[in-house]
């Protein structure tokens, strides 16, 4: 169920209102740069996806419900988009290490440095996943999807989801196996 | 534990997903307590969820709210059909109606002259139909008629006069605005995230 400012917001655009749709993108834009981040693996890609998945939205606007939440809505797109790239581009794993440094100040240099290279040890066997796997990955839990909403978004039936989930799980558990 | 029946691998991920009924749930539980192979795996797929959620978002790099807008193309506003607003819209219709059947009793018409054109026999309708495959039939003889009768009478709830060719007028009318409803709801059905 939609917030009363998130249903206004949206009723607006479907008006053609553009600041509206300003203020969504505003709102939202971090969630959607992240999902497309954690499943492209660098920055760049991460924003041509985000601003493609918020041309789309614009686009089909009019076709969604606005008594239900924008940001599900977002993030569903975003998969979508970046799943595309992924089938048309080579894989890749690039992450960028030193482009956008966490804002926060950690206690120390040291331990900032651990948690950041045990997060990229993360993201890069996330992203070295085939991109079915690291969809589900992303869907269930990052967006935490049912299965039956994993596999509406992706077409696909409920059991292939279930067994990409499982062995998707098992190949990050044997890889991730010396991270604490 | 070297009879004990192992944890699936679908069991062991529909426990963490907490996708089992309770008396399952309770049995896995059990099993787990007692078989250390099975209770590895799960601390191993735990251990994922684990990491998995341990990751946090990376900061925005730049606000790309004016790229965005930048590219977004113009759209023509569509029309607003919320759920509230087809309620309302129901409601109001159904109100109207409502007031229009009530109302009925009430409106005195003015006194109608008797129809002068006696209703023909059936059988005289289904012979006319009958002709009507003949329309096109190339060696007609000039003088044949083909046009149906239109046969006059009154409406039994509010004694308006109507003709046969209104109410085919009418139906038809019916007929073509729910093609042209249905048109208009059906197109464009594909989802957008495809």
């Amino acid at each position: 169920m939609a917030s009363s400012h998130e249903r206004g917001l949206a009723l607006r655009v479907k008006q053609g209102d553009r600041e509206a749709f300003a203020e969504i993108v505003r709102a939202n834009q971090r969630v959607v740069l992240n999902v497309a981040y954690r499943l492209l693996g660098n920055v760049r890609d991460a924003e041509d996806a985000t601003q493609e998945a918020f041309l789309r939205a614009w686009q089909f606007f009019d076709k969604f419900d606005i008594e239900r939440p924008i940001n599900p809505w977002l993030k569903q797109i975003t998969v979508n988009v970046c799943l595309n790239r992924i089938q048309v581009d080579k894989p890749t794993i690039s992450l960028d290490e030193d482009l956008y440094p966490p804002k926060d100040p950690r206690p120390s240099p040291e331990a900032h440095t651990t948690d950041r290279l045990r997060q990229e040890r993360i993201r890069s066997e996330i992203l070295s996943l085939p991109p079915r796997y690291r969809v589900v990955i992303e869907l269930r839990h990052f967006q935490e999807l049912r299965y039956e909403e994993i596999a509406h978004t992706l077409k696909r039936p409920l059991s292939d989801i279930k067994s990409d989930l499982f062995r998707a799980r098992k190949m990050l558990a044997e890889r991730l196996k010396d991270i604490a | 534990m070297k009879h004990m029946k192992h944890i699936t691998e679908e069991q062991l991920n529909d426990y963490l997903d907490n996708l089992l009924d309770e008396p399952t749930r309770h049995s896995i539980q059990a099993h787990l307590s007692l078989c250390a192979e099975c209770h590895s795996r799960l601390d191993e797929i735990e251990g994922v969820f684990a990491k998995l959620e341990s990751l946090s978002d990376i900061p925005m790099p730049r606000d790309l709210t004016p790229l965005i807008m930048a590219y977004l193309p113009g759209r023509e506003p569509a029309p607003v059909w919320t759920r509230g607003f087809a309620a309302q819209s129901g409601i109001v219709a159904g109100f109207l109606f409502w007031v229009a059947v009530q109302a009925i009793p009430f409106v005195r018409l003015p006194s109608l002259p008797p129809l002068e054109m006696p209703i023909p026999e059936i059988e005289a309708l289904i012979a006319r139909l009958l002709a009507l495959q003949f329309k096109f039939y190339p060696f007609n003889p000039p003088d044949f008629d083909f046009d149906l009768p239109v046969v006059q009478f009154y409406t039994p709830a509010i004694h308006l006069p109507i003709s046969t060719s209104y109410l085919v007028t009418l139906v038809m009318l019916a007929l073509l605005l729910w093609v042209i409803g249905n048109v208009i709801l059906l197109r464009n059905r594909k989802s957008p995230q495809s």
